[in-house]
């Protein structure tokens, strides 16, 4: 997955260190990070990614409410992943609805993240390459 | 973000914080003050998520243990013996005496 740039959003800097650090080894991934909602947005409408991964608690968005603003920004194609505690909770309905195509939990290993987006990138890199 | 520092270090200094942050934050819930358990829960779930995350199980496990009784309704009496170990735990990751799982497999 070399090439590819995913933007990681998430409000606690601890887990923004941990997964811009790690995920460029673990997923051949540059990791361009946000800790709220409104910088995520302004960053998609400066810079291409490839895949987004969101908290879901936000200090000024509903990860539902802001996944579905990212499709309505971005379109449909382009891979939305929530990493969070709220796996089990109403939380992953509500994001799934929203447009979200999966909901990692929170917490899992570095590797479990870069092993949970890995088939998303593979299948964005396919439909773009096919566009 | 300052991403010349090291996280695992950065995060063993977090933790001693956190310590600190979650003997307060019990020491609120006790005086009775609002909105102190919303408070606690949410700390609880940062908590379990983010430790986990750089692989201190049981820092982890003990927090999400201890939120499920600060959240649980109707709500439970809470006593000083529910937060020992997680404090305990802290104390421990913080100095290194807990290891952290590999971040790779």
């Amino acid at each position: 997955m070399q090439g590819k740039r995913i933007l990681y959003v998430d409000d606690d800097e601890a887990m923004l260190r941990i997964v811009a650090a790690t995920l460029p080894r673990l997923a051949g991934v540059e990791v361009v990070t946000a800790a709220t909602g409104s910088h995520a947005l302004a960053l998609l409408g400066e810079t291409r990614f490839d895949l987004i991964l969101l908290d879901y608690e936000l200090p000024d968005y509903d990860g539902a409410d802001l996944c579905a603003e990212i499709r309505v920004r971005v379109g449909a194609l382009i891979p939305v992943v929530f990493l969070s505690g709220h796996e089990d909770g109403p939380q992953r309905h509500a994001g799934l609805a929203a447009g979200a195509n999966a909901f990692l939990p929170k917490p899992s290993p570095p590797a479990a993240i870069a092993a949970g987006i890995a088939p998303l990138l593979r299948t964005h890199a396919t439909v773009e390459a096919l566009r | 973000m300052n991403e010349r520092i090291d996280p695992y270090v950065a995060y063993r200094l977090q933790l001693l914080q956190d310590g600190q942050a979650l003997r307060s934050l019990w020491e609120r819930l006790g005086q009775g003050e609002p909105d102190a358990r919303d408070r606690l829960g949410r700390f609880l779930h940062r908590l379990h998520g983010t430790s986990g995350t750089y692989g201190y199980e049981r820092v982890s496990e003990l927090a999400q243990e201890l939120r499920e009784r600060v959240a649980a309704k109707p709500p439970r009496i809470l006593d000083e013996s529910m937060v020992e170990p997680l404090l305990a735990a802290l104390l421990e990751a913080s100095l290194g005496q807990q290891a952290a799982e590999p971040a790779a497999p």
